[in-house]
Order: structure tokens, then C-alpha cells, then sequence
């Protein structure tokens, strides 16, 4: 499988007849400045379309890119805050090494270009459903140590120990499954034996920027995507050499009750990384590593990881660019299962204290871009994301703990064509390989899958983009009966006028369930945990209207209603048997509404503001499904103020109505229905400032400020406050 | 916002002083069964008669539990049991409760009940006054003549 993997990979990048016309090079040049105040604009992107060239502006704001094709071309420019311009130009001209680009300033939340909802470039306005984008920026800001902190502020987001829960789509499954797919540069990142997300195992200096796509995105990604897709976009290398070293320590506070102060030492956390990335003509190269540590608020709870990351990337032609990447992780760390009771919130149970885990995951991938023509392009790529993890967690048939290996390795075709200006038609064919080695927790067992899609967008008028589209899985797991299932979308989107975008979409949704979900055999906590080879897979179909206007380039506001009807919804329950079981438990229906909005004042005060109602209702019982609040309010301002940035976040999230009674009725988590609204604040100051011509940054932040104490599970007190003092160095 | 501000969740210990309410009394046991039938064993307060599923009204919070009653072999053991959440007032069944296989939905039976003024023809009804602890509420299981199952 494997071999025949790579010769898809190599075919067909290798074996297409058409080759574009190449001309004889030149480089390209010029500077990208703000309309407004003619300052250079740093990190501003510019490509050439039609070509896989590209690069970003230097600290003055100036681009260069050589051996571009010469004639007549065009650049397209793009920086967040900014509205995205198409500069045409000509090689034949004397400047086209000084070309001069002014950019409008927008309002800043409005990123200009993403690539998820449609699988290709395009414009945020265009897109006929809700996105949300976290640039790095955002990232460095926060000093994001795992990619999921910085999910806790996209509206309709909430996570609830490391499972995303996107408006609704997710409860808790300790662990196993997710409805909303993780991708890396487009490419599933989810893990072969538990279909679940190691955010760990992305660092967040790797990362340019995260999008958001909520509602079901299986019409172009398939199984996972029910609830929505996460799309993690790396960062380039640019002919401007990037280093940087961060590092960063703080603490824990102590709790305020004594019952709760289990040590008198200090819980610290830190860590530090390096990365760099450059570009030597036509080879880029990116490459880090870090090594983070934390301690813990609560008794083993700790964790140690190394990550290293690396990327290299080599135009063969002006229109053909080939990348490799790889990543890996190398975690140890404890594990609180629930607490001993609320009067000892901060110890785990006893029969716990000594849990461990460690665990090594990486991922190689490589991709293959190439434009046949300016309007067709073809992408070919692969990856391969293997998992190992041990655990001392006695088992009913190991006592000395589980182990797990897996494979999962995808693959992908696609090609995008623009016939005219008004129609753009994506397509592709997929296929998956999971291999899982896990005896005693899962078994072993082979799972395979091919995909195939078709897309096109019309532009029905200058003002209405029309979208269909649909895609075809076929999914199999050795031993079980083979699932399959169309899943068509369509979307409109409509621009009455400048500013004003309105959509409306209805896709259908699946979700395999994954080889952890089928066949767990484990006993966690004193629940035994049982196999259910019957679980089909779940299906949902999504319905979402919603528009956003911009008034006067200051002020965004975004407004979504939405519903979600979900059959065979898979839960894990108590089963007849009196074990949790994983099972198609129920018939679903979630209904919201997400309002957000955004304003900047003088470009200078930022405020980001996310408001979600979600109803999720088991439609034959009435009741609230598990694990769902129904409120979700976040705030974030930030005020600028050279050299100086001064942040603060809130974060409300209403009281989980429903959790597993059983845990608490029959005594397995002591204190186990404790639980209130969360409302946690987080403040931080930034300065900017140079060290002998060396960019430096330091920042200090205060999470939860005012040292609010909550559950974020079952048995489990959320993080208490924590002081981080970061510093930066980008020589 | 501002209920960012205050303290959140606190350990029950420092909770502001809740009524304390609950019924004392002594469990004794007759005819023991194989240790290995005795997965769970728990005395429980309802505020009315239980349904036939028991594990239904357990979910729905409608049942007050004591922890593992362990008293293998013995002829009987005292017992407090406090009855909050649930309110003070009547309670209309009190029993004692046998997990007998490895079903924690299913494998459960009433093996003693509540008697008052030695009428066994019904359930004992005991009013529970808040900040009282009722004394005197005496069980008998015999795991041989088991009382009528709900």
C-alpha cells in the first residue's frame, strides 16, 4: 500500500504530457507601503499568479523575487488589515525591480485571502461560509504553547481538554474521535488508532496562521469534518534570513484555600526554541526545535517535550515547487485522571498518582505544485503521521499498562482550473492507509480509504458566487462492513455592496468512527470500557445563513444562524452490559446563533468580540446533549501604544447543563457534579525594543487574573493563575 | 465579567454553613450470600417510592446513596447517612441495595427496606426536619426473604 502510495505520488506529478511554456527569468522587485501614511509594510505576501513564486517583505518593506517569467504578469499582494491588490506589470518595463505597491488599510480583523473553505486561494468575502483566522501574530502575542490555547478565543470554539467542541458538534469522548478535522497545509492530522488531535505535536512557531471553517466540511474533506475543519498554515521561507529564540518561565499560584495547597514548592513552566528560516535562490529551508516543560497545578499532572520541525522546500521551475516536511514530538508526562474530592481538588486518587505516559509522534510529508498553464494547477501530496505511546496504567488484561502503535498515511490529488474569470473548478482523488498495532487496548487492524471530489464556483453576476459540489468515501476497517456515503454541498454567496457580504450554505457531514471508538478494551478509572464492532458511522446534515458588514474600515460585524441535524449520533454510554460502550445513541439537532465583531480605534485599540448561542437537543429524549454549554462569550481588546502593547481577554462560557450522571450517582468521581459557568481573564504587556541592532521582545502575562476557580471536567479544577514572563530574540 | 471576580468553586469545608439533615440508625444482616454475589452493597434514600428502574432514578438524582457498605459477615453495622441534595422533608423509602453481577444498569435488587411501627406490609415513611439527624432507623436484610422488589 505504501509502495503504491508513492508511485501515485510520483506519477502523477511526473507523468503529465503538458508542461508550461517557460520563458527566460527575471527578478522581480519593489516595495509594498500603507496608502495611508506611505509606511513599508512588513510580512506583506506577494506571488505571482499562475507561478508557485512567492515572497514576503522585509523589515523595510521591500520584496524581491527572482527568476520570475518574463512578459506580462501580476502580483497579487496580501496582508492582513489590508485589502488584498492585484498589481499587473510587465518585465519589458524599466522598474520592475522598484515597483511600488499601496496597500488600503481595512479593519484588521479581515484577513484578505484563506485557502481552507474551498481547498484554493480566495478571498475571505468570498467564501460562502463562517471562517475565523488566527494569524502568527496572534500566536506570539498570546505566547501560545499549545495551538489549542489559541483556539480558546475564536468565536463558537470551545475546548474542552483538548477536543474541540465548534458550535455545538463535540462533547467529551475521553479522547477518542473528533468531529472537527485537524489539517496541517491541508493534509489530515489526526492520529490512526484514536482519531483524535495531538496539538502538542504542532509548535506554534511553525505556524503562519490557523482558519477556522465551521459547519460540515465533508463535502471536500470527508470523514471528521462533520462539525468543521481547523486548517494549520506553516510558515515560508523568505530571502530574508529568520531566526529566532524564544524562551519563557513563570509559575503557578498557590490556590487560596488551604485544603487545596498540596506542595509548598514552586510549580513552574518553561521553555525555550530556536528556529530559522531562509531561502537560498530557488531552496528554502525552515528548522527548529524546542524543549518545554510544566510542572503542573495538580499533582501529577506534569509534562516534559522536545519538538524539532523542519522544511524544505525547491522550485524547479518558475512553475513547479516540490516541499518536504517533518515534525516530531517526544512527550513524558503524568496523568490526572479526576480528582481525590473537592476538599482535596489539586490530588488525583491515589490508585493514580503514579500514571505515565510517554509518547513519540512524528509526520514526513511531501507536496508537488505545479501549474500547467496560469489557469490549471495541479497539487500532489502525502503524509505520514506515525504514533507511539506507552502508559503504566494497569488494564483488566495488562497489568503492567497499554501500548499503541499506528500508521496513518494519506494521500492526494488535486487539481485546480479556472476556465474563464467567472468559474473555478477544484477536484481531487484521495487515499488513506491506517495501520494500528495496539494488542491489548485495540487490537491490530488495517483500515483503508479512497475519496473523490468535485467542486465549481460560478459567478452567476458580479455580485453572486454559486458553489456546488460533492464528494464520494469509501471506507473500510478489517473485519467490519464497508461504509460509504455522497456528500454534496452548496453555498451561495452575495455582495450587495461594497463591505456587505451575505452566504447561505447546506452540506451533508459524515464521521467514520475510529479504530479507538470500535474496539477499546480498557479499564480506565473504575470503568471498564468495552469493544463495539456494531458502531456505524454518524451523519449529519449542515444548514448555516449569515452575512457580515464593514463600516467604515473600523468596525466588522458577522452574524451566523445555524442548524445541524445528526443521526446515529456516536456517544460513549453506559451499555446494557453495564461497561461504557461507544454507540449510535441518538438523533441530534443543534441550533445557534454566533454574532462577532470587531473594531479598531485610530488603528491603535483593537477589540474582538464573539457571542454563541448553541441549542443542542437529543431529539428523542429533549434533553441537552452532553457536555455542551450553551453560551459562549469572548472578549479581547489590545491597545497599542509604540513600544508598548497592553492585552486583556475574558472568556465566559456557560455552565455544562448534562454530563455523565453515572460517574457521580455511583460514586466513581467524588464531588463529580461540581461545576459553574467559567469566566477567566487573562492580561498581558508587550514591549518591543532592540539590542544592538537585535529585535528584541519581552512580554509578561497573567493568566487567569483573578484566579478563578472552576471545573474544565469532571473532577478536574481548570488552571489556576499562572504568571509567564516571555523574551524574544530575532537577531 | 464580574463573576470573574469572585473565588468560583471552594472546597465544601469553607462552603457557607449548609443545614445539615440525615437518618442514623443500624443495619443488621441475616443469611449471607457467597461473598462473590456481593459486588455493591448501599443503603438508599428516596423522597418517593422508586420506579422499576431503579438505576433510572439513580441518573435522575432522585436517589440519595451511602458509599459501599462493607460489612461482610457481620450481623450488623451502624450507619449515618446525610440526605442532602436531596431536600429535607419526608422520605418515603429507605432501603438497602444489592449489586449482585457485574451490570451496574441491571444487576441490582432491593435486599432490605425501611420498616416503621413494624407494619411490613408498606414501606416506613420517616419525615427528616432540617439541621435533624433522625435516629432510630432501624433495617433488616435478610438476603433469603427479600423484601417486594419495586
Amino acid at each position: 500500500m505504501k509502495t503504491c502510495l508513492l508511485i501515485i505520488l510520483v506519477c502523477s506529478s511526473s507523468c503529465l504530457a503538458v508542461h508550461a511554456q517557460e520563458k527566460e527569468p527575471m527578478s522581480i522587485g519593489g516595495m509594498v507601503v500603507n496608502a495611508e501614511d506611505h509606511l513599508p509594510i512588513i510580512g506583506a505576501n506577494v506571488t505571482i499568479s499562475g507561478t508557485v513564486l512567492g515572497t514576503v517583505t522585509d523589515a523595510n518593506g521591500k520584496f524581491i523575487i527572482r527568476r520570475a517569467p518574463s512578459g506580462n504578469q501580476t502580483l497579487v499582494v496580501s496582508i492582513i488589515g489590508f485589502r488584498r491588490k492585484e498589481v499587473r506589470y510587465s518585465t519589458a518595463d524599466s522598474n520592475h525591480e522598484r515597483i511600488r505597491i499601496e496597500l488600503e488599510p481595512m479593519a484588521i480583523q479581515t484577513e484578505p485571502v484563506v485557502v481552507t473553505a474551498s481547498k484554493r486561494e480566495e478571498s475571505l468575502e468570498e467564501v460562502p461560509a463562517s471562517v475565523s483566522v488566527i494569524d502568527s501574530r496572534a500566536l506570539e502575542y498570546r505566547n501560545t504553547v499549545t495551538v489549542d490555547d489559541a483556539l480558546k478565543y475564536v468565536p463558537g470554539v470551545n475546548i474542552t481538554r483538548g477536543q474541540v467542541n465548534l458550535r455545538g458538534s463535540t462533547g467529551f469522548s475521553y479522547g477518542v474521535g473528533t468531529r472537527v478535522l485537524i489539517l496541517i497545509d491541508g493534509l489530515p492530522f489526526i492520529t490512526g488508532d484514536t482519531g483524535e488531535i495531538i496539538w502538542e505535536s504542532i509548535p506554534p512557531d511553525q505556524i503562519e496562521r490557523i482558519e477556522v471553517v465551521k459547519g460540515a466540511g465533508s463535502a471536500l474533506y470527508g470523514s471528521s469534518a462533520l462539525g468543521g475543519v481547523i486548517n494549520i498554515i506553516t510558515k515560508q521561507a523568505t530571502e530574508q534570513p529568520d531566526t529566532r529564540i524564544r524562551t519563557y518561565g513563570g509559575m503557578y499560584d498557590q490556590p487560596k484555600y488551604a485544603s487545596w495547597q498540596w506542595t509548598t514548592s514552586a510549580r513552574t513552566l518553561g521553555g525555550l526554541s530556536l528556529s530559522h528560516a531562509e531561502r537560498f535562490e530557488n531552496l528554502s529551508l525552515v528548522i527548529g526545535g524546542s524543549r518545554t516543560e510544566d510542572d503542573g497545578y495538580k499533582e501529577n499532572d506534569f509534562w516534559k517535550r522536545w519538538n524539532g520541525w523542519a522544511r524544505v522546500g525547491y522550485d524547479i521551475s518558475p512553475f513547479q515547487s516540490v516541499s518536504v516536511s517533518f515534525s516530531i514530538l517526544d512527550q513524558y508526562r503524568g496523568n490526572f485522571l479526576y480528582w481525590v474530592d473537592l476538599d482535596s481538588a489539586l490530588i488525583p486518587q491515589p490508585s493514580h498518582l503514579n500514571d505515565r505516559i510517554q509518547s513519540t509522534r512524528w509526520n514526513l510529508s511531501a507536496r508537488h505544485k505545479y501549474f500547467v498553464t496560469a489557469d490549471f494547477y495541479l497539487t500532489t501530496s502525502v503524509s505520514w503521521f506515525h504514533t507511539h505511546w506507552d502508559d503504566n496504567l494497569p488494564t483488566p488484561t495488562d497489568s503492567l499498562g497499554s501500548s499503541s502503535k499506528s500508521d496513518f498515511i494519506t494521500s492526494e490529488i488535486q487539481l485546480n482550473f479556472q476556465p474563464d474569470q467567472s468559474q473555478f473548478i477544484t477536484a481531487g482523488i484521495s487515499g488513506t492507509y491506517n495501520d494500528v498495532f495496539a494488542e491489548t487496548i485495540f487490537g491490530d487492524h488495517l483500515g483503508h480509504a479512497g475519496a473523490a471530489y468535485l467542486q465549481d464556483e460560478v459567478k452567476l453576476a458580479e455580485q453572486i458566487r454559486l458553489t456546488v459540489g460533492g464528494r464520494y468515501d469509501i471506507q473500510t476497517i478489517s473485519g467490519l462492513q464497508t461504509a460509504n456515503q455522497f456528500n454534496p454541498k452548496l453555498g451561495i454567496g452575495y455582495t450587495p455592496v461594497a463591505g456587505t457580504s451575505l452566504r447561505a450554505s447546506v452540506g451533508r457531514g459524515f464521521r467514520s468512527p475510529s479504530i479507538a471508538e470500535i474496539y477499546t478494551n480498557t479499564e480506565a478509572g473504575g470503568v471498564i470500557i468495552s469493544p463495539n464492532p456494531n458502531l456505524q458511522p454518524e451523519r449529519s446534515w449542515s444548514y448555516e445563513v449569515g452575512g457580515s458588514h464593514s463600516f467604515s474600515d473600523a468596525l466588522l460585524i458577522d452574524c451566523s444562524l445555524f442548524r445541524n441535524e445528526l443521526w446515529d449520533m456516536i456517544e460513549p454510554s453506559f451499555g446494557e452490559t453495564g461497561t461504557v460502550q461507544f454507540q449510535n445513541v441518538t438523533r441530534a439537532r443543534i441550533t445557534g446563533i454566533e454574532l462577532s465583531g470587531s473594531y479598531n480605534l485610530a488603528r491603535r485599540w483593537f477589540t474582538d468580540l464573539g457571542y454563541t448561542y448553541v441549542s443542542p437537543l437529543d431529539v428523542e429524549t429533549g434533553d441537552i446533549l452532553k457536555y455542551r454549554p450553551r453560551i459562549l462569550f469572548y472578549a479581547s481588546s489590545r491597545i497599542l501604544i509604540e513600544p508598548f502593547q497592553f492585552g486583556i481577554d475574558y472568556r465566559h462560557i456557560s455552565e455544562m447543563e448534562r454530563i455523565d450522571q453515572e460517574f457521580v450517582q455511583f460514586g466513581i468521581v467524588p464531588d463529580g457534579d461540581q461545576r459553574i459557568p467559567v469566566s477567566v481573564c487573562d492580561v498581558r504587556v508587550r514591549v518591543d525594543w532592540d539590542l544592538a541592532g537585535i529585535g528584541m521582545a519581552t512580554s509578561l502575562q497573567v493568566n487567569n487574573l483573578f484566579q478563578y476557580y472552576y471545573t474544565d471536567f469532571i473532577g478536574n479544577l481548570g488552571p489556576l493563575r499562572s504568571f509567564v514572563l516571555t523574551l524574544e530574540a530575532r537577531p | 465579567m464580574l463573576s470573574g471576580c469572585d473565588d468560583g468553586l471552594a472546597p465544601k469545608t469553607i462552603l457557607a454553613p449548609q443545614s445539615i439533615y440525615g437518618i442514623r440508625g443500624t443495619i443488621y444482616f441475616k443469611n449471607w450470600p457467597p461473598s462473590d454475589s456481593i459486588v455493591d452493597l448501599r443503603l438508599a434514600a428516596l423522597k418517593n417510592p422508586p420506579s422499576s428502574n431503579i438505576f433510572n432514578d439513580v441518573i435522575q438524582g432522585r436517589v440519595r446513596f451511602s458509599g459501599t457498605l462493607t460489612p461482610y459477615g457481620a450481623d450488623s453495622i451502624s450507619y449515618e447517612l446525610l440526605l442532602a441534595p436531596l431536600s429535607y422533608g419526608t422520605f418515603s423509602y429507605i432501603g438497602v441495595a444489592q449489586q449482585f453481577g457485574q451490570n451496574i444498569r441491571q444487576d441490582w435488587r432491593v435486599v432490605g427496606v425501611y420498616y416503621a411501627f413494624g407494619d411490613t406490609t408498606q414501606p416506613g415513611t420517616v419525615n427528616v426536619p432540617a439541621d435533624s439527624i433522625v435516629d432510630g432507623i432501624n433495617l433488616t436484610v435478610d438476603f433469603q426473604h427479600l423484601p417486594p422488589q419495586p
